[in-house]
């Protein structure tokens, strides 16, 4: 009973805050879907494959998780107005580039966390552009799903289900 | 002209100050609508059967598949019927044909989007509740994806991708 009561009341807590701020809400959770995307395919690929690249001109899966890693980076501190650091630089192993991606996780976890729709509309400086914390936020979110995106055929050819295709079959196929 | 120029300019920081919510996402959308239609035209006919290994989707099949779910966005938020695309037809004829319906579907919709409406409940997928402006960030965040994932395929095939493009 007492365990209901307070599941009933984490509930409420977070209709209540979600009623309030919808809009940065909705981006924090656009954002974990990303987040535990990227995350569950650097973590599922493994290490051998970290080296691989499927043509010539791109790049390797190694350097997409990365790649992930610099943007949310950017993105991220941009938003805090801090100098972007990149935990990904010169890193090419498999444990390496997954403890990158999870510090940029983290250290986003608590931008997109701290956001309310009071806060979204703030202006910050992105790639020398004034933009609201919002759109540089989005920007993220669209930024990441690119990259899982772009990680998906990689991991296809060599014969990897997607994380997000594991739970529902062919709906999610890539 | 510097005139003309001058008054282009003044009238999209206007708009800009009074829905800038809307304004980024419009620019993000737009964005992805040509990187979409430029790779829709890239790749060969016969490509669009390409697939990059076993279980993935085939190129126009992707790429179908990215315009039914942008159109599909687009007709949540509004209310409006979206238009359905044959997804058995995945040559390239229909499905540049069909990247074009969407988004020519979709472009009043951004376009008519202000931030005043930008918290307005819809129904999205699965019937769930959700800002006007997150579903339509959904059509833009999808296609993103869509997107990275045909780049992989056109590099694949020795193709640059259109956002790779000098």
């Amino acid at each position: 009973m007492r365990v209901l009561t307070v599941t009933l009341g984490v509930l409420t807590l977070g209709v209540m805050a979600w009623g309030q701020n919808p809009l940065s809400g909705e981006v924090k959770r656009m954002y974990e879907g990303t987040k535990n995307n990227l995350s569950r395919a650097a973590e599922k690929v493994p290490e051998d494959v970290y080296g691989f690249k499927p043509a010539p001109t791109v790049r390797t899966f190694g350097e997409e998780v990365g790649h992930a890693v610099e943007w949310n980076m950017i993105s991220c501190a941009s938003v805090k107005g801090e100098p972007a650091t990149n935990p990904a630089a010169g890193k090419t192993s498999k444990a390496d580039l997954v403890a990158a991606l999870k510090s940029a996780f983290d250290y986003c976890d608590a931008v997109y966390n701290s956001l309310t729709d009071a806060s979204a509309t703030q202006m910050s400086d992105f790639r020398g552009r004034q933009q609201s914390r919002l759109a540089t936020l989005y920007f993220n979110v669209s930024h990441n799903n690119e990259t899982y995106g772009t990680m998906v055929p990689y991991m296809r050819i060599k014969g990897i289900v997607p994380p997000s295709s594991e739970p529902r079959g062919d709906m999610k196929k890539k | 002209m510097k005139a003309i120029a001058m008054i282009v300019l003044g009238g999209a920081a206007m708009a800009y100050a009074q829905n800038p919510l809307t304004t980024e996402l419009r620019q993000g959308y737009n964005e992805i609508k040509t990187a979409m239609t430029k790779a829709a035209d890239e790749m060969s006919d016969a490509d669009y059967n390409f697939a990059p290994g076993p279980g993935s989707r085939p190129f126009g099949a992707t790429m179908l598949h990215g315009a039914q779910v942008q159109a599909a966005v687009c007709g949540m938020a509004t209310g409006k019927q979206a238009p359905r695309f044959d997804q058995a037809k995945t040559g390239k004829s229909d499905v540049v044909a069909a990247v074009k319906a969407a988004f020519e579907f979709c472009d009043p919709i951004y376009a008519a989007a202000t931030d005043a409406d930008a918290t307005k409940m819809v129904k999205a997928f699965g019937g769930r509740d959700r800002t006007m402006f997150g579903t339509l960030d959904m059509g833009v965040i999808h296609s993103n994806e869509t997107y990275g994932t045909l780049a992989a395929y056109l590099r694949a095939k020795s193709k640059v991708p259109p956002t790779s493009q000098k």
